[in-house]
């Protein structure tokens, strides 16, 4: 097959700006004279919107294979559920045009339709038909799909006696059944138990194999990287990037995260223009007294897989942060330190120069670089930043020479599926760091509230113990 | 939007091509058929959804005619006034009343139907005519229901139908398509201003009293009688009770005339509806 799945050719949208009310249609004239109104009449994306207008998406054009999967990002506003609208035919282009070569479902809400007086079982026929199932093609499935949802004692009872964990579940059970060629998502999957979305994407990806087309809006960097190949960053309706889905992914998240992977200082200043760029970092506060400075940072970066500057990880890689800094008087002994900040500004903890097995740190005028390692599954997800100092210990107290706040600024994904992380079952765990921990559980008796006789006698049959 | 084949096509590959709307849209009504399985779930819903409690949806389909045919018959009787009718007032009364009755609800829920489903038309693809076109279907339980009674009032009253029984398919059908049409048109004119919805609210309302509903047109002066006909549920509502009643002459005039109104109101209304397709989704 060598037509792509899908084609996108120009696609555009005109919406009006604030109030819908106040931007007349014409509907009237629109009803009554059509055949006056030529399509000519309609506004070409290359011109400036009119009047209270603004393009949605303006001139979105790009091909899909049969098998990619298609992570759609950008900011707010950007265009991206205005596409995903069109492709599922619920909103018309204002121009352009796309052509979907195969089955489509296209899951903007999960449980589309659900009605509360209905049953369960109704409620699989009724939303499955609104996904353009048959009747028949229902019945055929309809026991696959109550096993899936785990939900077979509750099936024929009233929707609303569902918990909304239920509801999910059933939900997620029709749509993991409707078998598509083509898959239109909208954040969907970010909602609802963890443990049953992957059992819903584990079904998805073994009934198609390669095959299925996936096209993903999602806000989440990590369920875009775990479930797309390739990338697709809208900005104000146009494309801005279109590449694999680790690039498109780390440069958006560059951007809009603020990340800075690696940074430079002044020779002179102590900051270079990319680090007065990014804004909210603040100056290095040079040192403590007016004298000239005794040290200085030269340059910092983010060090993962062998690459330098690195803005994005995982958490199962390790990383190593980097400082070359310059000590320029000779009687000093400098110690560099890294605090680590997450994204509420807690001080999550600090990596100070302390091993006291490798030798001294020299003293005297150089140049020295100071890596730190951080390892793999430690950091939790999100924008970390470091702050980076180079301190000298002066008679039991600290000397500052140089500090640069949030010098590094870097973003920690999701492992992707299914690889293994310190998350198990549950969408997030909280806490500053998050290591993945040695556990023991095992059963120790057979009927629950069964007290152990005799701590002595049980311990050998104790499964931990063996 | 153009030739989107059914969803259930055989032969894998359906094509969907994506384009700004046209100028003259035409309802696929091959694709509408291709829908018939998501037409009747969305029937079988509305109807569940009323009778959830079964027998409390009987009574009120039944409870509403029959409290009316009380109050006029009550009427009647201590004004003596004469309506003109050839047959007994209570089921001539009950047949206008179960008619009218499905005629408004299913008009003015088609003409809401844009607003009332669209939780659903914003989230998922199916041909917008399904909205409107599933009151319509709907309300025939209700007029189901009117119809079983009246068998009982015919058997009380002792009257019955003729031959013209076969016609009542017909009579039924050209009155779901009057609603539909009507509806249609509402239902695109509201997108612009809710006014219109008063306006409908407002010749439903109206139409009780200048149809042939509680009386007869033979009440009504001669010179008249073409004013009176020119509102098309009239030869509708006399078809429907010559189709019931043996004693009631079909009126072939004005129901040819209902006809021919609701075949123009049906493809205008539907043509409106069909306008404002690309800009419903856009408006809600």
């Amino acid at each position: 097959m060598t037509d792509p799945i899908i084609s996108v050719a120009g696609l555009s949208k005109l919406y009006p700006l604030g109030k819908q009310g106040e931007v007349s249609l014409g509907l009237y004239r629109d009803l009554l004279r059509p055949l006056f109104r030529g399509l000519a009449a309609t506004p070409s994306p290359q011109d400036e919107p009119p009047e209270g207008m603004f393009w949605a998406l303006r001139g979105v054009t790009f091909d899909v294979r049969e098998g990619e999967r298609i992570g759609i990002i950008g900011r707010n506003g950007a265009g991206k559920s205005t596409l995903l609208k069109i492709l599922s035919r619920v909103s018309y282009p204002t121009a352009g045009e796309a052509v979907i070569r195969g089955r489509v479902t296209s899951l903007l809400e999960v449980g589309t339709g659900f009605n509360d007086s209905l049953s369960g079982r109704e409620n699989i026929y009724l939303n499955a038909g609104l996904h353009g199932l048959s009747r028949e093609e229902v019945d055929g499935r309809l026991d696959a799909i109550i096993d899936f949802s785990e939900l077979r004692r509750f099936i024929d009872g009233p929707l609303r006696h569902y918990s909304t964990g239920m509801r999910a579940r059933l939900a997620f059970s029709v749509a993991a059944h409707l078998d598509p060629d083509i898959l239109i998502l909208d954040e969907v999957l970010s909602v609802g138990d963890l443990a049953f979305q992957q059992k819903c994407i584990e079904r998805m990806n073994e009934i198609s194999g390669q095959s299925r087309t996936l096209l993903f809006v999602s806000h989440s960097m990590s369920s875009l990287r775990q479930f797309c190949s390739r990338g697709i960053w809208l900005e104000r309706g146009r494309i801005l990037m279109d590449g694999g889905i680790d690039d498109v992914v780390a440069d958006y998240a560059k951007d809009a995260l603020r990340l800075t992977g690696g940074r430079q200082w002044d020779e002179e200043a102590g900051e270079t223009e990319e680090a007065a760029r990014a804004g909210e970092a603040p100056s290095p506060s040079a040192a403590e007294g007016n004298e000239a400075p005794a040290a200085r940072l030269v340059s910092a970066s983010v060090i993962a897989g062998g690459n330098r500057d690195v803005a994005t990880i995982t958490a199962d890689e390790a990383i190593s942060i980097e400082a070359v800094y310059d000590v320029l008087r000779e009687d000093i002994t400098v110690f560099p330190s890294f605090r680590f900040y997450n994204e509420h500004g807690v001080l999550i903890f600090t990596a100070a120069y302390s091993d006291p097995d490798t030798e001294p740190l020299q003293a005297g005028v150089g140049r020295y670089e100071a890596r730190v390692e951080i390892p793999a599954h430690f950091l939790n997800i999100g924008r970390i930043t470091v702050s980076i100092g180079l301190n000298s210990p002066v008679s039991g107290a600290l000397k500052r020479h140089h500090v640069a706040e949030e010098a590094l600024a870097l973003f920690v994904h999701e492992v992707p599926y299914p690889g293994r992380s310190a998350r198990g079952p549950y969408p997030e765990v909280k806490g500053a760091v998050r290591p993945i921990f040695r556990w023991e559980v095992g059963r120790i008796g057979d009927n629950a509230g069964e007290q152990r006789v005799g701590d002595a006698a049980s311990a050998p049959s104790s499964p931990l113990s063996s | 939007m153009a030739e989107i084949p059914s969803p259930g096509e055989p032969g894998g590959r359906a094509e969907i091509i994506i384009r700004p709307a046209v100028v003259l849209p035409l309802p696929r009504l091959g694709e509408l058929a291709g829908y018939r399985g998501l037409i009747a779930s969305m029937v079988r819903r509305e109807v569940r959804l009323r009778y959830v409690d079964l027998w409390l949806g009987l009574f009120w389909a039944v409870a509403r005619p029959l409290l009316m045919v009380s109050v006029f018959v009550f009427l009647r009787d201590f004004s003596g006034a004469r309506l003109g009718i050839e047959i007994p007032y209570a089921p001539y009364l009950f047949s206008g009343l179960v008619l009218w009755f499905y005629f408004i609800e299913a008009t003015s829920r088609a003409a809401a139907s844009i607003q009332s489903s669209a939780p659903l038309l914003g989230k998922v693809y199916y041909p917008r005519l399904i909205a409107p076109l599933t009151p319509v279907l709907s309300g025939l339980a209700e007029l189901g229901i009117g119809l079983a009674a009246l068998i009982g009032f015919m058997a009380w009253f002792a009257i019955g139908p003729d031959w013209k029984l076969l016609l009542l398919p017909l009579v039924v059908l050209q009155c779901m398509a009057l609603a539909l049409g009507t509806g249609c048109l509402f239902a695109a004119l509201r997108l612009h201003r809710r006014d219109w919805e008063r306006l409908l609210g407002l010749i439903l309302y109206i139409g009780l009293f200048i149809s042939p509903v509680i009386y007869s047109p033979a009440i009504i002066p001669a010179r008249a009688l073409a004013a009176f006909h020119a509102n098309p549920m009239s030869g509708t509502l006399l078809a429907f009770r010559s189709a019931l009643f043996a004693d009631m002459t079909f009126p072939t005039g004005p129901f040819a005339y209902s006809c021919a109104f609701t075949l123009v109101m049906l493809v205008f209304g539907i043509y409106c509806f069909q306008r404002t397709e690309r800009i419903q989704m856009d408006r809600l």
